[in-house]
C-alpha cells in the first residue's frame, strides 16, 4: 500500500504524546487513592461522591477515546477511499460501505 | 445457573431457535461467498472486506461472552462498587487497540497477514520469536475456549431446567458451532454474532429493569440502602486495592486487545474508516453492557444480602427466576436472556476456535508440517484440528474449575507478554528477536509461577504486569546492547510504514 499523497494529513494516536498523558490521567483520576480506606464520605443522589468521580471519569474516558479515534487516527484513510471510489468497488458482508 | 425455575421446555424452544438460525447464516454464508470454505484470506478473515456493522457486532460479541453476565455480577456483588473496574478496563480495551491498531491494520492489508503470528514472523524473521508468540497465542485461546465449553454448560443446564443434561447440551452446541464455523467461516462467526450480540444487549437490559423493579423504588433509593445497610460495598478500597484495580485495567486493557481472534477482527475490516466506525460504538458499550451487568451485581446485594462466595455465583440465575415470576413479559425476557447468553457464548467461542485453527492452519501446518499443501488443504488441516481440538478440551471442561474469573485472569496474564513483540516491535527499529524471545519467555514464566505458587499480586500489580515489566526490561536493554556479528536488530517496521509525522495538533 502506497504511502498517502498528502503526508501532512496522516495521524496516528501513538505519535501524539498527549493523547496518553489524558488518557493516564482520566484512569488516574477514576481510582480513589486519594481518599483513606473505608471512607463513604458525603452522598448525591444516594451514592457516595467519590463514586461519582469514578464513574463520570468512565464516561469522560468514553468520551475522550471517541473524540481520539474520530481525529487523531487518519493513515490510509485517503487512499483507500480514492481505490473504493474506482469503478469496481466492492460491496460487503453488510452491504454498508464499498461506495464512497 | 443450575436453578432455574422458570426455565424447561422454553428454554428448550429458545436454544433450539438460536441453533437453528446459527446453522442456517453458516448454510447460506458457505453457499453464497466463493472461497469461504476453501482458500485461507476467505475462510479466517472473511476476505478482509468486514463492513462496518457485521464489523461492529463480531467485535463486540468476541469481546463480551455471556460469562461476562454470569461471572461478572457475582464479582460486583462480592466485591462492591470498586468492581466498577470492569467498565474501565473493557474502555481501555478500545485504548489499548490504539497503540498498535492503526498501523498494524495498514501492514496487515499491505502484506496479506491472516494470522497475529504473520506480523510475528515478518517483523523478526525468528522462527523461534514467532514458535513461542504462536504457543502463547494457542496457549491462551485454548484456556479460553476451555472456559465457555464450561460456561456453555452451566447456562444450558440452568436455561433447560437440567432436562438437557451438562455433557449432551455441550455437545449439541458445540457441534452447532463447529458445522456453522465449518461451512462459512470467519464470514459466518461475524453474522452469527449479529444476532448473538443483540440477543445478549436486549436481556441484560431486561434483566436490570426487572432486577430495579424487584427491588423497589428507584436506583437512588437501593443506592442509599447500600450505603445505610452494606456500607462496605460502597465504601473506598484500600491502597494496595486501588494498585489492584489500576494494574488490571492496564492488563486487560493491553491483554485483551493482543487476543488473536481482536488481532484478526482488525485484518477483517474493509478499511480503515470501517474499523474506526466500528471501534467508535465499541467504546460506549462498556457502560451499557459491562455498567448494566454491575449494576445488577449491586442489586443483588439488596435483592439476596449475605450469600457466600460460591453461593453468589448463582446470583443472576436468583435474580432471573425472581424476575421471571413478576409477569408474562418477563418470564419470555428472562428466557430469551438465558437463550442470549448461551448465544453470547456460543458466539465467543466460535472467534477463538476459529483464530485457534488458523494458527495451527498457517504457523504450524502450512509452515513446518505440509509446507507445499494447497490453501485448500491448510483451511481443511485447521478445521480437523479444531475440531480434534474441541472435542479434547470437552474432557476438561466434564470437569470444570469452580472460579470463572480466576481462569480468565491466568490466560490474559501470559497473552499480555505478546505486547513488546507488537507494540514495540511496530514503532521501535532496534528492537532485536532474540531480546524480544527471552522477554517473551521470561516473563511468561514469571507470571505463569506467580499463579502456580499461588501469588497473584505483589503489593497489588498483577503477576501479568510484574511479567510484563520484566519483559520489557530484558527486551529495551538487550535490544541496546551491541549486537555481536551476524545477528542483527528487527529489519523491518518503520521504514515501511506511513510517514511518521508528529501530529501536534
Amino acid at each position: 500500500m502506497p504511502a498517502p499523497d498528502n503526508p501532512s494529513r496522516s495521524r496516528e494516536p501513538i505519535r501524539i504524546p498527549w493523547i496518553w498523558a489524558g488518557l493516564v490521567a482520566l484512569l488516574v483520576a477514576g481510582i480513589p487513592w486519594y481518599l483513606p480506606e473505608g471512607t463513604i464520605g458525603p452522598t448525591v443522589l444516594g451514592m457516595p461522591l467519590w463514586t461519582w468521580v469514578t464513574i463520570g471519569s468512565s464516561v469522560a474516558l468514553c468520551a475522550y477515546l471517541s473524540w481520539v479515534l474520530t481525529r487523531h487516527w487518519h493513515l490510509v484513510e485517503d487512499i483507500e477511499e480514492a481505490e473504493a471510489a474506482a469503478p469496481t468497488s466492492d460491496t460487503g458482508a453488510d452491504g454498508t460501505e464499498g461506495r464512497h | 445457573m443450575d436453578t432455574l425455575t422458570f426455565s424447561g421446555t422454553a428454554g428448550i424452544v429458545v436454544l433450539s431457535a438460536y441453533a437453528a438460525m446459527m446453522l442456517l447464516i453458516g448454510y447460506f454464508v458457505g453457499r453464497g461467498k466463493q472461497g469461504t470454505r476453501h482458500d485461507m484470506k476467505g475462510h479466517y478473515l472473511a476476505g478482509g472486506n468486514l463492513g462496518v456493522i457485521v464489523l461492529f457486532f463480531t467485535l463486540y460479541a468476541t469481546q463480551y461472552s455471556g460469562n461476562t453476565v454470569i461471572g461478572y455480577a457475582p464479582q460486583a456483588y462480592r466485591e462492591g462498587f470498586p468492581w466498577w473496574q470492569s467498565v474501565t478496563f473493557f474502555t481501555a480495551i478500545i485504548a489499548g487497540y490504539m497503540l498498535f491498531a492503526p498501523r498494524l491494520y495498514v501492514l496487515a492489508k499491505k502484506h496479506s497477514f491472516i494470522t497475529p503470528t504473520d506480523w510475528v514472523r515478518h517483523r523478526f524473521g525468528s522462527p523461534a520469536v514467532t514458535l513461542l508468540a504462536a504457543f502463547l497465542m494457542l496457549w491462551g485461546l485454548a484456556n479460553y475456549l476451555l472456559e465457555q465449553l464450561i460456561a456453555m454448560g452451566h447456562a444450558i443446564t440452568g436455561l433447560t431446567g437440567n432436562t438437557v443434561p451438562y455433557q449432551a447440551g455441550v455437545a449439541v452446541f458445540v457441534c452447532v458451532m463447529l458445522t456453522y464455523s465449518w461451512m462459512g467461516g470467519m464470514r459466518a462467526v461475524a453474522l452469527t454474532d449479529v444476532m448473538q450480540g443483540v440477543a445478549l444487549l436486549l436481556g441484560v437490559l431486561a434483566l436490570l429493569i426487572g432486577a430495579f423493579s424487584l427491588a423497589g423504588g428507584s436506583p437512588v433509593d437501593t443506592a442509599q440502602y447500600l450505603v445505610d445497610n452494606e456500607p462496605e460495598a460502597m465504601a473506598v478500597p484500600s491502597l494496595t486495592e486501588s494498585i489492584n484495580w489500576l494494574s488490571m485495567i492496564i492488563m486487560v486493557g493491553v491483554g485483551l486487545a493482543l487476543y488473536p481472534h481482536a488481532i484478526q477482527r482488525i485484518y477483517s475490516a474493509r478499511s480503515e474508516r470501517t474499523l474506526k466506525r466500528s471501534l467508535l460504538p465499541m467504546v460506549w458499550m462498556p457502560l451499557i453492557t459491562a455498567g448494566v451487568v454491575f449494576c445488577i451485581g449491586m442489586v443483588g446485594i439488596r435483592l439476596f444480602p449475605g450469600l457466600s462466595d460460591s453461593d453468589a455465583e448463582q446470583l443472576v440465575g436468583m435474580i432471573a427466576n425472581e424476575v421471571a415470576g413478576v409477569n408474562i413479559v418477563f418470564y419470555i425476557a428472562m428466557v430469551l436472556l438465558f437463550g442470549g447468553v448461551v448465544a453470547a457464548i456460543v458466539s465467543t467461542a466460535d472467534s477463538v476456535l476459529l483464530s485457534f485453527s488458523s494458527i495451527v492452519s498457517q504457523d504450524i501446518y502450512a509452515r513446518y508440517v505440509r509446507p507445499e499443501a494447497s490453501e485448500h488443504r491448510q483451511v481443511l488441516a485447521g478445521k480437523i484440528i479444531g475440531v480434534v481440538v474441541v472435542f479434547g478440551l470437552l474432557v476438561l471442561a466434564w470437569n470444570p474449575p469452580s472460579t470463572l474469573v480466576n481462569i480468565f485472569v491466568l490466560k490474559i496474564e501470559l497473552l499480555v507478554q505478546l505486547a513488546p513483540a507488537f507494540i514495540l516491535g511496530l514503532y521501535w527499529n532496534r528492537l532485536a528477536a532474540r531480546p524480544v524471545f527471552w522477554g517473551m519467555a521470561a516473563g511468561a514464566a514469571l507470571a505463569g509461577g506467580m499463579t502456580i505458587v499461588g501469588v497473584e499480586a505483589i503489593y497489588g500489580v498483577h503477576g501479568g504486569m510484574v511479567g510484563l515489566l520484566l519483559n520489557l526490561v530484558i527486551c529495551v536493554v538487550g535490544s541496546l546492547l551491541p549486537h555481536r556479528t551476524g545477528v542483527r536488530p528487527g529489519p523491518r517496521g518503520e521504514e515501511e510504514v506511513l510517514p511518521a509525522v508528529p501530529d501536534r495538533g
